[in-house]
């Protein structure tokens, strides 16, 4: 009786770790497909390993874990897009640049509350800012993407962005760098 | 991103500080993409949660009394073998004398074999002493 009742608090706080986390990974997955069921695929797969693996763990390493398991997850869905790619050629690409224009239709920025009270002219300064932005943030290459999005979003520091990308602490400095250079490139004209 | 442009200000704080802005603005940018997701996405992350959730409690159902043939049958098989052990120790405690038996056997088939009257075998002490008597009396 003590061991279901056991199961079903584990299964309701791991519900709500993952009703807590889904929002911001499925964000994360899609700045680096560009595709909304591409995401929403690899989250799931991300929640599935997190529930099966590790739901006996500690609540407090669920975190670091599913962000590991989702940057696995998006690693290999690049790996295997690279290889379609490869394959097939012109076509498939076509497909996948289709897709990143939709989403990013899709998904068009909203301003945050920051901006709630800006002028008229300001507010379109700062929304085609925010778009381009966002376009800079998907043109990066993806362990730059991610990088920089870790550190910059989920808050993490080098070394946990290097456990949750499975790469030493240089490599994120150096991704994390050229991440920002690149960024401070593109977006140049709104300084 | 509006940087305040200062001519006299270190490059490397002006550097530092759009750095921070970018930051600032990325982290505005996904949190304002988190708060503003469709319906439909919603809907389905939903279910994606649900279902990996339902799935862990359908596997684990699914083991647990698996689990427990398991254990049953390692530990019938723990101890038979134990038995079998057993047995073979009592077999091996018992071996000695099976062999002993054996040696007095052979004896046995020797003494029938020879060439020697069994009724002198068994009269043995009175042929000893008739034979003592025999060489007093010479």
């Amino acid at each position: 009786m003590r061991n279901v009742q056991a199961q079903v608090t584990l299964a309701g706080s791991m519900d709500e770790f993952l009703a807590s986390q889904e929002r911001r990974a499925f964000n994360m997955a899609l700045m680096a497909t560009g595709n909304r069921d591409d995401a929403l695929e690899i989250v799931q797969d991300a929640m599935f390993k997190l529930v099966q693996k590790y739901s006996n763990k500690e609540p407090a390493s669920w975190g670091p874990l599913f962000t590991r398991i989702l940057q696995n997850r998006i690693k290999n869905w690049y790996r295997r897009q690279s290889l379609t790619r490869r394959w097939f050629g012109r076509g498939a690409t076509e497909n996948v640049e289709q897709n990143e224009r939709d989403a990013a239709a899709e998904t068009s920025v909203e301003l945050p509350d920051a901006f709630a009270h800006s002028t008229p002219a300001t507010e379109a300064q700062q929304q085609r800012f925010m778009n381009a932005l966002e376009a800079a943030l998907r043109d990066l290459p993806l362990r730059q993407q991610q990088v920089f999005l870790l550190r910059a979003v989920q808050g993490l520091d080098v070394g946990e962005t290097a456990a949750a990308m499975s790469c030493s602490a240089g490599s994120v400095k150096t991704h994390y760098s050229r991440a920002l250079q690149k960024l401070k490139l593109q977006l140049a004209e709104y300084s | 991103m509006s940087v305040d442009r200062t001519p006299d200000a270190p490059d490397r704080l002006e550097e530092g500080s759009i750095e921070q802005r970018l930051v600032r603005d990325t982290a505005a940018l996904i949190q304002s993409k988190d708060d503003a997701l469709d319906g439909a996405t919603l809907s389905r992350l939903h279910q994606a949660r649900s279902a990996a959730i339902e799935n862990k409690r359908a596997i684990d159902w699914h083991w647990k009394p698996l689990t427990g043939a398991v254990a049953a049958a390692a530990l019938v098989t723990l101890v038979l073998q134990t038995n079998l052990d057993l047995d073979e120790q009592s077999d091996q405690e018992i071996l000695p004398n099976l062999v002993d038996a054996g040696t007095q056997d052979t004896d046995d088939l020797e003494l029938l074999t020879s060439a020697i009257d069994l009724e002198l075998l068994e009269d043995l002490d009175f042929y000893l002493w008739l034979e003592s008597s025999d060489e007093v009396e010479a």
